[in-house]
Formats: structure tokens, sequence, C-alpha cells
């Protein structure tokens, strides 16, 4: 967890904004995002991400990356699972200064297919500058009323927020190694576990965590991961583990 | 093999057994009865890959995605309601390898589907209907696939996702275990078929992914990897047997018969004909049976093959019995087939395997071994010569 979501007031509401607006997930949501600073857009998408973990299968979709693909049709094409997609969509607003013409197909077709959005029942969270929230009020003025919540990050002048573990994983992969973390703890509250498998899975476990930024989570999980370790008496695991220590450290 | 996994059943730690022999050699009928016999405190699952897996591409990731997958099916097969999301994360973490996001994800929501076509056997499979289950699998031919190339699977760079991959699987393991109650023992036959050098070093010794999941594996293993220094580390992280052809001669003189040898060889064609009303004494020549025992170099399919071959030849000759000429004709034109093979390259290191009873480790040994033109035994330890049929040529 970024602690900037929490000490600073302007940072948390925002926050709370989207993670309230969203936390139900029976409906599509579209939701604006409006941010300025790269560093402060990836603790929040991280920390947002976290807030809204296993609500819902989460994608990621780059303007920048897929010009040639809308965002509408990307969403048509995910196949429906158990739970209901969110899509985070960034860098519209980095297409502007790459290829202005492009820039404004995109928004144009934001506008045109919002219902396409609303039918699949996904959520779309779109990270943009204040420029880019300006330009869909004026190009794209049906799906900027069709927002369901909007929020603001800044930072005060001269602040720089703290870049945390879980902020330098993609939204995907911090949701696939908390999903991993999940069913590890499941799989260990099994009763009859052989050592060996103990020890595999608590080391696997404070991994993961290390890697979500849950520092005392991890060390627990390799505490218990030496313990099995010591009882499964195989020496290869115990070098394994060793080396796994130190990587943590 | 039997003791050594009754024992791990009771030990914190599971076992990886490599187990090898050549074409023929009754390396499937062994693990079978192998099970059998360790079925009451283990939940077994048999697999072969030639049935699920592409034999000629798949690597070590195709492996382990069968793995898991086949785990997953046999426990569903068995009733004990194996948590899908483990099945759902495996595909999606192999799907990733090759796939983007959403198209890895599309993939592996449909993988409950996908692995019904697997061709698995549980413990209660294994009571019988093998045949049948069988028979089945060949009218549908069907392989997994991980979509993994092998030139991607050898890169240094999916070592992390091969990782999550690796996790995925152990969860499956602990699940179907923790809901059987008993340790699992997997084994994956039919690696033994693989013929490139190079996709079996990839398969066995490049990477540690196949010793990785935690629980008791049999893997079998191709001959022509066995003899080679590359195998060596692979084997000490677990446990080699390797089901050597039925000796019939002594290592240090190849004219001293071992008859016990011949006795099992003659025990196996008599419950063989008695299955179909006969003895041995109404269709075969004590002469013929002999000559025939010692040109099969001791692989069973081989003898049986030529002992069936050699009956037609005695239905075209007129004959009731399968008499010494009979035998000679039929070795012959085993002799010719072995032969088409023979280059100068070839006879020089077989004779040099002839004399010193061990093979060298070039693919030229190699290749022989795959081939059976050289041919494993076993005393106190492994020998090698080159296979009888041949020794004339040399």
């Amino acid at each position: 967890m970024n602690k900037a979501f929490v000490n600073n007031k302007k940072l948390a509401e925002s926050l709370q904004t989207l993670e309230f607006d969203l936390r139900d997930n029976s409906y599509a949501h579209i939701a604006f995002a409006i941010v300025d600073d790269i560093r402060l857009k990836r603790e929040a998408v991280a920390e947002l991400g976290e807030r809204l973990s296993g609500k819902y299968e989460f994608y990621e979709f780059d303007f920048l990356k897929n010009p040639e693909e809308s965002l509408p049709r990307f969403i048509r094409s995910i196949r429906r699972n158990k739970l209901p997609c969110a899509v985070f969509a960034y860098n519209l607003d980095k297409l502007k200064a790459t290829d202005e013409a492009k820039y404004h197909i995109v928004i144009n077709s934001l506008n045109a297919h919002r219902e396409d959005i609303r039918d699949t029942k996904s959520s779309v969270v779109l990270w943009v500058n204040s420029e880019t929230r300006a330009d869909l009020s004026q190009y794209a003025p049906d799906f900027s009323d069709w927002r369901t919540s909007e929020a603001s990050f800044a930072l005060d002048n001269g602040y720089r927020i703290a870049e945390t573990a879980l902020g330098a994983l993609s939204l995907i992969e911090a949701e696939s190694l908390r999903n991993q973390a999940q069913r590890i703890e499941e799989a260990l509250n099994f009763t009859n576990m052989k050592p060996a498998m103990q020890a595999e899975l608590n080391k696997q476990l404070a991994s993961i965590r290390k890697k979500l930024g849950q520092d005392d989570a991890s060390k627990e999980a390799t505490a218990k991961a030496s313990r099995a370790v010591i009882e499964s008496g195989e020496y290869a695991r115990v070098t394994d583990l060793y080396c796994q220590h130190l990587i943590n450290q | 093999m039997k003791i050594h996994f009754r024992r791990s059943a009771a030990q914190p730690e599971p076992t990886t057994a490599y187990f090898s022999g050549h074409r023929g050699s009754g390396k499937s009928s062994m693990l079978f009865r192998l099970l059998e016999h360790l079925q009451e405190e283990h939940f077994t699952i048999y697999m072969d890959i030639e049935h699920n897996l592409d034999k000629h591409n798949s690597n070590q990731i195709d492996l382990l995605y069968l793995l898991g997958s086949s785990i997953f099916k046999a426990a569903d097969d068995e009733g004990l309601q194996p948590n899908e999301a483990n099945l759902e994360a495996l595909a999606e973490s192999v799907y990733t390898i090759t796939y983007q996001t959403k198209e890895a994800k599309n993939e592996s929501a449909n993988i409950a589907e996908l692995v019904k076509n697997l061709v698995v056997f549980g413990a209660s499979a294994l009571g019988g209907g093998i045949a049948e289950k069988l028979t089945e699998a060949a009218l549908k031919p069907f392989s997994l696939s991980s979509g993994v190339s092998e030139e991607v699977a050898r890169k240094r760079e999916i070592q992390p996702q091969t990782q999550v991959i690796i996790n995925n699987v152990n969860l499956i393991i602990s699940d179907v275990e923790a809901r059987s109650d008993k340790p699992l023992l997997v084994i994956i036959d039919g690696l033994d078929k693989v013929e490139r050098i190079e996709q079996a070093k990839l398969i066995f010794t490049e990477t540690d992914a196949l010793s990785a999941p935690v629980c008791n594996l049999i893997y079998t293993v191709p001959m022509l990897l066995v003899n080679s220094t590359w195998f060596r580390r692979t084997e000490e992280a677990g446990t080699m047997c390797i089901l050597p052809n039925i000796k019939l001669y002594e290592r240090s003189d190849a004219t001293i018969k071992y008859l016990a040898g011949y006795d099992f060889l003659e025990t196996v064609v008599s419950k063989r004909l008695a299955a179909i009303g006969l003895t041995k004494g109404d269709i075969l020549a004590e002469d013929a049976l002999m000559l025939l025992s010692e040109k099969s170099g001791g692989n069973l399919l081989l003898f049986i093959n030529m002992i069936r071959a050699a009956s037609i030849e005695a239905e075209i000759a007129g004959s009731n019995t399968i008499n010494r000429d009979i035998a000679i004709k039929t070795i012959d034109e085993e002799i010719a087939r072995f032969g088409y093979y023979l280059t100068r390259e070839k006879v020089k290191e077989l004779k040099e395997v002839h004399s010193e009873k061990r093979p060298s480790e070039s693919p030229l040994s190699s290749e022989l071994i795959h081939g059976q033109l050289i041919v494993a035994y076993r005393n106190s330890r492994i020998w090698f010569d080159a296979h009888p049929l041949i020794w004339d040529e040399l």
C-alpha cells in the first residue's frame, strides 16, 4: 500500500471516489481519472487495482500501442468470464502528441460507440491528463456525460510521491500475483500436507508477497518455508530457500 | 522401484524417478504393474504423451501443462471435484508466454472443456477398460499444446514464467492430494520415444522443470540419453531405473549362454500359446525356439514378432511347426532389415561396442542405441553390445 493515498487527504478522497463508484460491479461504469504526473498515475493505478482486487477481471488498453484498434472493439472481443471485466485505458493524451488526427478519430469513436461499452457490461477507467479531459468534454460530450465518476489526482508543488514495489507492476501482473497468493494460502489451509509441499508453497508465497511490496508477509512466509524445509530434510530445498532469502533481503 | 515408492509414501519428500529401456522391453507393462501395486497408498495416474501431445515437437512447457491438466482430469474423473480455478490459472500462465493478456485469458477459459479430451488413467480406470480407452483415443486423435515453440522454450527469459507454471501445477497437486488424502504418483510414459537428441536434452537436461512439481513422478527416458554425461545431473536429482533386454549370454564371453534368460522367453511364449489353447510343442521345434531367442537380443517385442512372422512362414510353407529352417528364414529377413542401416561408420562403431561392451559418447552411438543396433543388458551393472542379429556383419 502506498501511504500517500491514506495520509494525503486530497489523494485519499480522489481514490475513494473511484473506488466507491467501481466497487459495485453489477453494471458498466465509465470513470475518468485525471492525472498529469506519470509516477502518481502509476501509483494510483496500482492502489485502485489493489482496492478493487477480486471484483473484476482486469485488462489494460494502451491507445498509443494500439492506435488502429478501438477501445469498444477491444472490450467486445473479451470473452466473458466469471467476473465482470474492468479495462484501464492509458495514453490517450500521448496519442495527441504523436498523431493528432488519430487522436480525434479515437475520441469520436468513444463518443459514437459508448453504447457498445455499456452493453458489454464492462467498466472502463480512462486515465488522462487535464488537457485530454477538456478535449473529451468538447469532442466526446455524450461519452463524457455518461461517466459514472471522475477524480483528479494532483500533488502539491514540490511534493513527490514515494514509489512502491506494487506501483512497478502492471495492473494485470499485480492482480495475477494476488490471485496466486490467495490460491496458495487456501492450499496451505489443507491438512496433512507434506513438508516438501509446505516448503515449496511458502517459498513461492514469500516471493509473491515480496513482489507485491508486502515485506512483513514475505518474511513470515519465508520463516514458515524454513521450518518446513528443516522438517523435510531435503538439502536441495535448503540451498534453494537460502538463495531465495538472499534475493528477498 | 516399488520398494522405493512404498517408502516415499511415508516420507516428507516426494521422489522423481526416470525409467528407461529399449522399445519393446516391456516398460509400459512394468509401469502398469507398478501402479497396481502402489494403488493402495497413492493416488495413481498414468498417461502416455503419445495420446496427449505432439511427441515430435513437445517441450518442457507442454509437459508441465499436460502434467497439471492430467492430474486435474484424473481427479475430476474420480469425482474429487478439484478446484477449477487452479486449472484455469495454469492454462493462463502457459498461454501468457505466447499470447497477449486478452488472448491468454480468452484461451484459458476453454481449458475445462479441453482437458476432457485427455487420455489419462486414474485409479478406477487402471482396474480395467484401458484397452477400450486407448482404442477410443486412437480414433479421436488429440494433442494438447502450449503453443510455445522449442526455440522459445530454450530462452532464459521465460524462466520466471516457467516458475509461475510450476507453481500452478503444484497448486493442482496440493489440491488433489488434499481431496484424495493420498500422495500422488504420476507416470508419464512415452517420453522414451522422443527421437531427436536435441529435443530430449531440452526436456531432460537443460532445465529442472520436470523435477520441480512436488509429487512422486516417474518419467520414461529415451535410451539415447541415458548413457550421456548430460543426463548425469538430472539423474542425480532423482532415481534412475533401466529395464534392460533379457540377458542371454555372459558379458565376458558371448558363447556362454545365460540359460535363465532363455527359460524366461520360453515361459513367455508358452503362456501366450496357452491363451489360444496351444502348447509350445504343438508349433515350435526346440532348436528353432533356441535360435529365435538367441537372435532376439532379449527384446520381448522383437522375440514375439519373430515368432509371429515365423508362424506365417510356416503356414506358407505348409508346415505345422516352426522348424529350424523356417526360423533361419525369418531371422534372415530381420537381418536384411537391420542391414539396410549399416553404413561403414556404423559398422566401425558397432565393432568397437561389440568388443568393448560399452558405447562411445558420440551422437552416432546414441543413434545406434535408439535404433536398437546397440542393446543394453545388465549383470550387477549395465553393459552394451551390438545386436546379435548383426554379429555376422561385423
